[in-house]
C-alpha cells in the first residue's frame, strides 16, 4: 500500500511538473495561424527563440530576420523584469499556469506626441518538439490573437 | 548630337536630380520593427501613390493638440488587392491604425491594418511588419528588416 501511494504520489508529480521549454526553436509558418506570418501579419512573431530554462529562470534569445537579437531573461515565479528591447521600455512577468508559461509584458514607445503602449500576453506550452506560442496584442482598446507554432532545431 | 539635343539632355537630368522622388526602400533603413505603435484618429488625405500610399490621420495628443501623421502602405495595387477602395476612406473618418514607428522621429509610420471605427471593417496595409520568417519579396513595396 506504501509503495502504491509513494507511486501515485510520484506520478502525480509528474503530471503537474512544468515543461522545459530548453532549445532552439525555428517558426513554421505553415502551422502558424495565417495571421501570425507574412505581409498580412497582425501580430509578429520572432523567426527563432533560442530558450535555455534553469533554476527559476527563463533565459530566451528572441530573433527576428536582419535585426540583431533580444535577450530577455524571465522570473518564474511573477517577478517583473525589464526587457533591454532597443529604444523602448518594456516590463514582463512570466508565471505558469498549470503546464503553460503565461508571458505578460507592457512596452511603451515614447515619441514627441505621446507615448503609445502596446500590451502583450503569450501562452506558451510544448508537446515534444512542438512549442506553440499563443500571443495576444492589445493597445487602443484593439486586440488580436495568433497562434504560432515553433518546431525544435 | 546637336547643340539643342545635349541642352536638353542636360536640362532633363538636372531636373531630375532636382525632382523629389520617392525611393522603393527598405523597412529597416526607414523603420523600427521594436517600436510598434496604434494611433487612432480621423483620416485627412489619402494619397494613392506609387510605390508607396500614403495616408495622413489627425491625431489628438494628450494635450490636445492635433498631429497630423503620415502612414506608408503599400502601393495601391497592392491594396486594391486587399480590398482597399476609396470610398472606405472618407476625409473624417475615425480609424485606428497599428504600424512601426519611422526611425527619424517625426509623425510617420508604416502601417500594417487600419480598422474603420464606423463599419469595425479592417484593411492590411500591404506593409511587411515584422512578421517572420522573412518575407516574399514583391508586392509590399518594402522588405522586412
Amino acid at each position: 500500500m506504501v509503495v502504491t501511494l509513494v507511486a501515485a504520489v510520484s506520478m502525480a508529480s509528474a503530471a503537474q511538473a512544468p515543461p522545459d521549454f530548453s532549445g532552439h526553436w525555428k517558426i513554421n509558418q505553415a502551422k502558424s495561424s495565417a495571421g501570425a506570418t507574412g505581409n498580412n501579419a497582425k501580430v509578429s512573431f520572432p523567426s527563432e527563440l533560442v530558450v535555455a530554462q534553469q533554476g527559476g529562470d527563463l533565459r530566451v534569445e528572441i530573433r527576428y530576420p536582419r535585426t540583431d537579437p533580444v535577450i530577455a531573461i524571465y522570473k518564474l515565479d511573477g517577478g517583473e523584469v525589464a526587457v533591454p528591447v532597443p529604444g523602448v521600455t518594456e516590463k514582463a512577468k512570466a508565471a505558469w499556469e498549470g503546464g503553460r508559461l503565461v508571458i505578460a509584458a507592457q512596452r511603451v514607445v515614447s515619441t514627441p506626441f505621446g507615448n503609445f503602449v502596446t500590451d502583450t500576453r503569450e501562452v506558451w506550452s510544448r508537446s515534444g518538439d512542438v512549442l506553440t506560442i499563443r500571443k495576444t496584442q492589445s493597445s487602443e482598446g484593439l486586440a488580436e490573437t495568433e497562434t504560432a507554432v515553433f518546431e525544435k532545431n | 548630337m546637336s547643340r539643342n539635343v545635349i541642352i536638353a539632355a542636360v536640362s532633363l537630368g538636372a531636373l531630375g536630380a532636382a525632382l523629389p522622388l520617392e525611393a522603393h526602400h527598405s523597412f529597416a533603413a526607414q523603420y523600427d520593427a521594436n517600436k510598434p505603435i496604434t494611433l487612432r484618429g480621423t483620416i485627412s488625405r489619402m494619397l494613392w501613390s506609387n510605390p508607396h500610399g500614403h495616408l495622413y490621420v489627425d491625431v489628438k495628443t494628450p494635450d490636445g493638440k492635433v498631429v497630423t501623421w503620415e502612414l506608408e502602405t503599400a502601393a495601391p495595387a497592392g491594396l486594391y488587392r486587399r480590398g482597399w477602395r476609396r470610398e472606405d476612406l472618407p476625409v473624417g473618418a475615425e480609424v485606428v491604425i497599428r504600424g512601426y514607428l519611422a526611425r527619424d522621429g517625426t509623425a510617420t509610420a508604416n502601417a500594417t491594418t487600419v480598422t474603420l471605427v464606423a463599419t469595425g471593417k479592417e484593411l492590411f496595409a500591404g506593409s511587411p511588419g515584422t512578421g517572420a520568417p522573412e518575407e516574399p519579396p514583391g508586392e509590399t513595396g518594402a522588405t522586412v528588416r
